[in-house]
């Protein structure tokens, strides 16, 4: 007899692990940084996947010849949009400059159909609450905006003060999850000797007790355990239950 | 050796997934004769041309064993609607022998042999 729930099961699995596998091969953008045509395309795809999953009433292969149609023509217009510039403002858009020299440039807005309360909102998500501190204000083709203050509203920098810095890069991961990472350990060209010495100085006997640890580009250790020393941690629920 | 896994994995899921939805083509044909529906088809036709009511009975049981045999390992890359329907022709079938209506019962099952052909279409 015919097993729905098992051909459910079956071809959610195959809708799933290609849609996972699509996706990655598209890219990998974050939401925030999409433009409409992603989004469009993200919605295109997951209800394909949806329907090869539940419509039962079509067989699966059609549904997964409609996924890789869009995905394959989506890799294609992203590669040609990157070799032509044209073609890419057809597609993505372009970002749309909303104030210029601490002027509201009202007919742009028209155009991007943005309303002055959607322009205050905005502005005001980036904690500017005076339209007067911004020089210029670009409706990027995410939809975010990016917003340049007046110089003379923006934060002093080391730099203005000429005051000399030392470099700041990224930290490195050496212990994630109470497991060490070798592969940084390694890249870093320092052992589990060193590391073991630097956790004792810490008090940590075992590497297991440390939920992450962190080395900066000044070399110092960042470490977090799984036992927070907190004397009196401060809870946020005003619930009374169990959180 | 880790790069070439990185390939292979999603390559082998996606070369599986389409495996399992086109299957029903290669599934379709029969192991042995008690799974094979286009036989049982064939002589159901014959019985029923001929009006060999007895064994016309018989050989919708064979027909039926047979479907319900194949059924399971195509149900993923067919369609639930076809199946069904394919169901109630041999329902609707049985009844038709059974009141020796030889005409209807001939249109139902030439309904199945073309719901049956293009199960995989």
């Amino acid at each position: 007899m015919l097993n729905e729930t098992l051909v459910v099961i079956v071809r959610g699995l195959i809708g799933f692990f290609s849609l996972l596998i699509f996706a990655r091969l598209i890219g990998k953008q974050q939401v925030s940084q999409l433009t409409f045509f992603d989004y469009v395309f993200g919605i295109t795809i997951g209800s394909i996947a949806a329907s090869l999953t539940t419509d039962l009433t079509s067989r699966a292969w059609l549904h997964w010849v409609g996924l890789i149609t869009w995905t394959v023509v989506v890799l294609l217009v992203e590669v040609i949009t990157l070799k032509s510039r044209p073609l890419a403002m057809m597609v993505d858009g372009e970002p749309v400059i909303l104030i210029m020299n601490g002027h509201i440039m009202e007919k742009a807005m028209k155009q991007a159909r943005f309303l002055l309360s959607d322009l205050l909102g905005e502005l005001r998500k980036k904690n500017i609450f005076d339209l007067a501190e911004v020089e210029f204000a670009v409706l990027e083709t995410s939809g975010q905006l990016s917003v340049l203050k007046k110089s003379q509203y923006q934060p002093v920098t080391p730099h203005d003060l000429n005051l000399p810095t030392t470099y700041k890069g990224m930290s490195t991961e050496l212990i994630y999850d109470g497991k060490i990472v070798e592969q940084n350990l390694t890249d870093l060209k320092l052992d589990h000797q060193w590391l073991t010495a630097e956790l004792e100085k810490q008090g940590i006997k075992d590497p297991a007790e440390v939920f992450v640890a962190l080395l900066n580009t000044q070399g110092e250790l960042f470490v977090d355990r799984y036992r927070d020393q907190v004397p009196q941690p401060v809870d946020v629920s005003d619930y009374p239950g169990p959180n | 050796m880790r790069r070439f896994l990185f390939y292979l994995v999603p390559t082998a899921i996606l070369v599986l997934a389409v495996a399992v939805m086109l299957s029903a083509d290669w599934l379709k044909k029969p192991r042995s004769q008690a799974e094979d529906v286009g036989y049982y088809l064939v002589q159901l036709d014959g019985d029923l041309k001929e009006q060999s009511w007895t064994e016309a009975v018989a050989n919708l049981e064979k027909l039926k064993t047979a479907w319900f045999t194949m059924l399971p390992r195509l149900q993923f890359s067919i369609e639930r609607d076809e199946a069904v329907e394919i169901n109630l022709n041999l329902a609707r079938l049985r009844g038709l022998i059974n009141g020796r209506s030889q005409a209807a019962a001939l249109a139902e099952l030439n309904e199945i042999r073309t719901r049956w052909h293009n199960l995989t279409q």
